[in-house]
């Protein structure tokens, strides 16, 4: 994401005479990280010391979570580092258009409960883990059907796990810009590995002992942490322009471009908000590490209550929260043409850092060393946000390579302790080698195989979207058949390749009408969708006594 | 009620309102804030509100049944 190349810039800008301010914030910042690492790292531990010595309660903390735990890692899963850089960074471009961009916000809340209370029922009754374990159990566990839904699920997952910790390294470098090299038994380590390795190893560390137990609950601090942060950068941009009064004034600032549809360079035409509204978000929620969340709550009451919370709560968050600050961001520091190219202002360096450099601007000189407490809060917030991505997709990812690939395709045979280490060396090696892609990338801007993760990012909710129509279908219609379940996903995992990451076809003028007009979800479900349809029409039904009985369990019958 | 909001607030609908950037004389601000902004918050007021309706009217719970071993 662009703002892994702003968070670098941003400390390097602060102009000479405001040295002491920043040097005292690195020192703030120091303190304020180290307790919420010493914080995380004691819930891994309780965690751990509550968890049982089961798989169950490893991948679902028993199947018992309440509705504070369900509600806060829902929401912290939802959103990696994104929700304060990536999102503000984005209205900060475009101007007011991209609020409407939120609205994808109430759809995933209500999906919560939706699609969720009927995963859940069915996955308790059968003790489901992933969603492998549902969609193979109701198409016929055959390997094609399993091996199908984890490509998707490696698709969503492994570049999140990579990027989030890149913005580790990112956010060290942006906040302590002085840092002198770390020598680490003879080997000289920059901020940004420390940062990237901190980030890494502190995640690793909880989930591999604590599994999802030591997730949530994590995740309940982090989520804290991220919606604080949204409305407190809000409230700490009003107060700094001098009340509603001064806001209303700046943004009467903007320019007519930044103030209608499709945004400053034309990006989001409403049929393309509408759609992102509705594939995102309901692509982001049947993603694995969600979908094992659904699993994971105690009962219905608490997906109804959750979906009721995160439909209202952070939808607000952002509105009335983070969005306000980007948007005095844009009339503060107007983005520039440069050679017939928007770009932003130099002060600010990137979109996305215009929640930083807001923060950092306006709080330290209106509040003095409150503030620079404020700032430190709100740059650990992001970094909450990072890790709460990394540790779930992290943990999903152990569970779908255990289950779904080890268990039922490599060693069918394998003991229920063979699979507790298998799943704890898959999450040390994923870690590993994410951390060993990210330094090497970061020391080679060539670096391909990187290069490639991140282009796979800005594709992996187009691709999480492809298991939709096989979700629907088993909870809603039941009519699709084993052959048309599986050709249907890979037909739309295919054409998400076609439109994002085949050059060849992706910058045709074909292509790039159909993804600046609509999201790219839905042009890969549209595709899913036809081939599922046509090819359960002319292949044979499922067992219809075997699919009423699962029916009646997702139903609660 | 809650496809309208979709259809009225990042959708189509949006074209009711959204100022022309070419226009001078184009309304852009209502209360002191963006119309397109106000109109973001009008429609999400009315999502969470659907949603809230659905809690308390519409969605059901199922008490939890026993699990099986035959999956």
């Amino acid at each position: 994401m662009n703002f892994l190349l702003l968070l670098a810039q941003a400390q390097t800008s602060v102009p000479t005479d405001k040295a002491d301010t920043a040097a005292e914030l690195s020192r703030i910042g120091i303190i304020v990280m180290v307790v919420y690492m010493i914080i995380l790292l004691i819930l891994g531990i309780v965690g751990w010391m509550r968890s049982s010595n089961t798989e169950e309660d490893f991948y679902l903390a028993g199947r018992g979570q309440g509705f504070l735990v369900t509600v806060m890692t829902i929401m912290a899963t939802f959103f990696s580092s994104a929700a304060i850089l990536g999102i503000p960074g984005n209205v900060y471009k475009e101007g007011v258009a991209f609020v409407l961009f939120t609205m994808n916000l109430p759809c995933a809340g209500a999906c919560i409960y939706l699609l969720g209370s009927k995963i859940r029922r069915i996955g308790q009754k059968r003790k489901y883990v992933t969603q492998g374990d549902m969609i193979s159990d109701y198409y016929g566990d055959v390997p094609a059907v399993r091996l199908v839904v984890a490509l998707i699920g490696f698709c969503y997952v492994l570049p999140y796990i990579i990027m989030q910790i890149k913005a580790g390294g990112y956010l060290a470098q942006g906040m302590f810009p002085d840092a002198a090299d770390l020598n680490i038994f003879g080997h000289q380590m920059p901020i940004f590995q420390v940062g990237a390795t901190a980030l890494s190893l502190v995640t690793m560390f909880y989930v591999l002992i604590g599994g999802m137990r030591s997730v949530a609950w994590t995740d309940v601090l982090q989520g804290v942490l991220l919606l604080g942060g949204m409305v407190l950068a809000a409230i700490a941009t009003i107060v700094a322009l001098g009340g509603f009064g001064g806001y209303f004034e700046k943004v009467a600032d903007l320019p007519p471009e930044a103030l209608s549809l499709p945004g400053a360079t034309g990006a989001y035409p409403a049929w393309k908000l509408m759609t992102v509204a509705i594939f995102a978000s309901i692509g982001s929620l049947v993603q694995p590490a969600q979908w094992i969340r659904m699993y994971a709550a105690s009962s219905d009451a608490i997906l109804k209550k959750s979906s009721l919370v995160f439909a209202v709560v952070l939808p607000s968050c952002f509105i009335f929260g983070i969005m306000l600050v980007a948007l005095a961001g844009r009339a503060i520091y107007p983005p520039e043409m440069v050679d017939g190219e928007l770009v932003a202002n130099s002060f600010v360096g990137a979109f996305d850092q215009i929640v930083i450099v807001m923060i950092k601007e306006q709080l330290p000189a209106m509040m003095g060393g409150i503030g620079l407490v404020l700032v430190a809060v709100i740059l650990v917030a992001v970094l909450a946000a990072s890790m709460s991505t990394a540790d779930s997709n992290l943990h999903a990812l152990s569970a779908v390579f255990t289950r779904d690939v080890y268990d039922r395709l490599l060693r069918p045979s394998a003991t229920q302790n063979e699979r507790a280490w298998v799943s704890r060396a898959v999450i040390v090696i994923a870690t590993l080698l994410a951390l060993w892609l990210v330094n090497a990338g970061h020391e080679n801007e060539a670096f391909k195989p990187l290069n490639m993760i991140a282009s796979l990012m800005f594709a992996a909710i187009g691709f999480s979207c492809q298991l939709l129509p096989a979700t629907v279908d088993m909870l809603f219609i039941r009519k699709g058949t084993r052959a048309g379940v599986v050709s249907g996903m890979l037909a739309g995992v295919a054409t998400i390749f076609l439109f994002k990451l085949f050059p060849p076809f992706s910058d045709s003028d074909i292509a790039q009408t159909f993804t600046r007009n609509l999201d790219l979800g839905l042009i890969g479900c549209t595709v899913n969708v036809i081939v599922f349809v046509v090819i359960s029409k002319f292949t044979p039904a499922l067992d219809r006594e075997h699919i009423a009985k699962l029916g009646k369990d997702m139903d609660g019958k | 009620m809650f496809v309208l909001a979709l259809v009225m607030g990042p959708g189509p609908g949006i074209y009711l309102v959204n100022p022309d950037p070419g226009d001078p004389e184009a309304r852009r601000f209502i209360f002191g804030m963006p119309i397109i902004y106000v109109w973001a918050s009008f429609w999400f007021i009315v999502q969470a509100s659907a949603v809230a309706l659905s809690y308390f009217l519409l969605w059901k719970t199922s008490p939890d049944t026993p699990a099986t071993t035959d999956a």
